[in-house]
């Protein structure tokens, strides 16, 4: 799968849960968007639903990936920090599969 | 036996209707006389004897025939053979009995021999005794073990009245047995319906004129999903009980003015403890009052406390449930109002812990099913490594819109009514719940610390 598919699936499922949480983001959604710590605008409990609904998009384009895990908490970058460095986890991920 | 002796009194009276037959007080009589020289024969030097059958007259008289003769009674149910074996080793029952097709009694021996300490004591003290089985969602279902003759004698001082019952339990089961020792000692009829297909049980409603109906809450759903109760004449019906789970606000209301007439109450007890004699605050209100001179009950925590005069003597394969002083922790857990009402809100095994915050499934149960495009639902717990434990939510819709504008709709909904660690982050859509055979929701929990 693309970079440029992979982001386009997170920046979806964002949107989703952006408007569900009522959650405002000022700017558009990019890639630079920040999502959990450092200013992001995502609190715990966002996170961990647009996480599934992350693995809900991807299980529907066939690829079944489990993106909350041991792999990446431990982490030196959080790979929750923005739309970049998530996309980054995730192409690992399927990369690795 | 004293409840045979109050038969002679009701004579030609119905006890039963069953496939639209009727059997009266007498035919139940004559029917545990002729048993007894079966039972005098063959069963002479067996005491924990098994009764595996459906509900239906017959069984009624072998199950009154063995408690007559201080047996120790296992009721079981179930068409499961492996379910049957392991029910019969676990109780250690002597003989299994069942009936064939022209309703003969059949005896088959086990080979197994009673060795529980439990039950020697009923053998010596010359006791009838009963043992159920827990439906327990994790582990083996538990083996409570009951005394029958004091179970029994609380239904003693009963009114005699007129009134037709749908028997909606099975005989296996705490509550069936509760409507059916209170139906023999008020005199009343029992219908005993074929299935629990909310078609079948609104035409017997219709065709005899039940004027009680005790039942469950996910029952009540299904009937109003299924619209037999537009289909079917149910005016019939003065009350309806609902126990064996709690009820949800929105369905109550739902209930409430679909049915105006009828008066909603609440039955509660526990397969240890018996059933408790209590008193809804009203049709629409899902308090009530525990009063029965038999039973104690204190809040611990927000967990509800019960101390019977009828409880189980133990478990036959789990350790005892009480506490030192005889207390029973029901594992229900209540709100309780400063007048002494209380409200059942969930189960203490069923709660969700999400980040440490507690969840009630039955709470977003309810909030779901205020959305006129959802019929049915299921919430629990699924574990997640980021929070311990997420809120999932299995729903069943009426309609078949885009599902994922459908998913957003459920969670902005929930997310107006509910704290934001409640909102389900799971949404499945289904064709069905699950319901075991008391057509109670089978939740799935999860094993705590098992991430």
């Amino acid at each position: 799968m693309k970079k440029e598919k992979i982001i386009e699936i997170i920046k979806d499922a964002l949107r989703d849960v952006v408007e569900v949480n009522e959650i405002s983001i000022p700017t558009e959604i990019n890639q630079k968007t920040p999502l959990y710590g450092n200013r992001g605008y995502l609190d715990s409990l966002a996170l961990v639903s647009l996480i599934v609904v992350i693995e809900e998009k991807f299980a529907k384009e066939g690829e079944n990936i489990t993106i909350a895990s041991e792999k990446a908490f431990s982490r030196k970058i959080s790979p929750f920090l923005s739309v970049e460095t998530l996309a980054r986890f995730i192409e690992e991920l399927i990369y690795e599969k | 036996m004293w409840l045979t002796e109050k038969f002679n009194d009701f004579k030609d009276k119905n006890f039963c209707i069953w496939r639209d037959y009727f059997y009266s007080y007498n035919w139940l009589l004559a029917e545990i006389n002729s048993m007894q020289s079966l039972i005098d024969q063959k069963l002479k030097d067996k005491f924990v004897v098994g009764i595996v059958s459906d509900y239906m007259p017959k069984t009624v008289a072998l199950f009154l025939s063995c408690a007559k003769n201080k047996k120790i009674v296992v009721p079981i149910s179930s068409t499961n053979e492996s379910e049957i074996k392991s029910k019969v080793e676990t109780a250690g029952v002597e003989a299994v009995l069942t009936f064939d097709e022209d309703e003969n009694i059949i005896i088959k021996q086990s080979g197994l021999n009673s060795s529980n300490p439990l039950l020697e004591e009923f053998i010596s003290n010359h006791r009838s005794g009963l043992i159920l089985f827990s439906s327990g969602s994790t582990g083996e279902p538990k083996a409570m073990v009951h005394d029958l003759d004091s179970l029994m004698e609380m239904y003693r001082n009963k009114k005699v009245k007129d009134l037709k019952i749908l028997i909606f339990l099975m005989f296996d089961h705490i509550g069936g047995l509760n409507t059916l020792f209170n139906s023999l000692s008020m005199g009343t009829t029992i219908v005993i319906p074929e299935y629990k297909d909310p078609e079948h049980i609104a035409a017997l409603i219709e065709k005899h004129g039940v004027k009680l109906l005790p039942t469950s809450p996910t029952f009540l759903n299904l009937l109003l999903i299924s619209g037999s109760h537009k289909k079917y004449d149910l005016s019939s019906l003065r009350i309806i009980t609902y126990g064996t789970e709690p009820m949800p606000e929105s369905l109550l209301k739902r209930l409430k003015s679909t049915f105006p007439k009828v008066k909603f109450l609440q039955t509660f007890g526990t397969s240890e403890t018996g059933i408790t004699t209590t008193f809804s605050k009203s049709s629409e209100s899902l308090y009530m009052k525990i009063e029965d001179p038999n039973t104690q009950w204190k809040v611990v925590g927000t967990e509800l406390w019960l101390k019977g005069k009828v409880q189980i003597l133990g478990y036959l394969n789990y350790n005892n449930p009480f506490t030192e002083d005889g207390w029973f922790p029901t594992g229900d857990l209540v709100e309780v109002t400063e007048d002494g009402y209380i409200k059942i809100i969930g189960r203490k095994s069923e709660i969700i812990n999400v980040g440490g915050q507690k969840v009630l499934p039955l709470e977003v149960e309810s909030v779901l099913l205020e959305m006129e495009e959802i019929k049915d639902t299921i919430v629990y717990g699924e574990s997640n490594p980021l929070m311990g434990e997420i809120v999932v939510a299995k729903v069943v819709l009426k309609t078949k819109l885009s599902l994922n504008e459908m998913i957003k709709k459920i969670k902005k909904h929930c997310r107006h009514k509910l704290g934001p660690y409640k909102v389900p982050i799971k949404i499945y859509v289904v064709d069905s719940v699950n319901y075991g055979k008391g057509f109670k929701k089978k939740r799935l929990i999860q094993e705590k610390g098992s991430l």
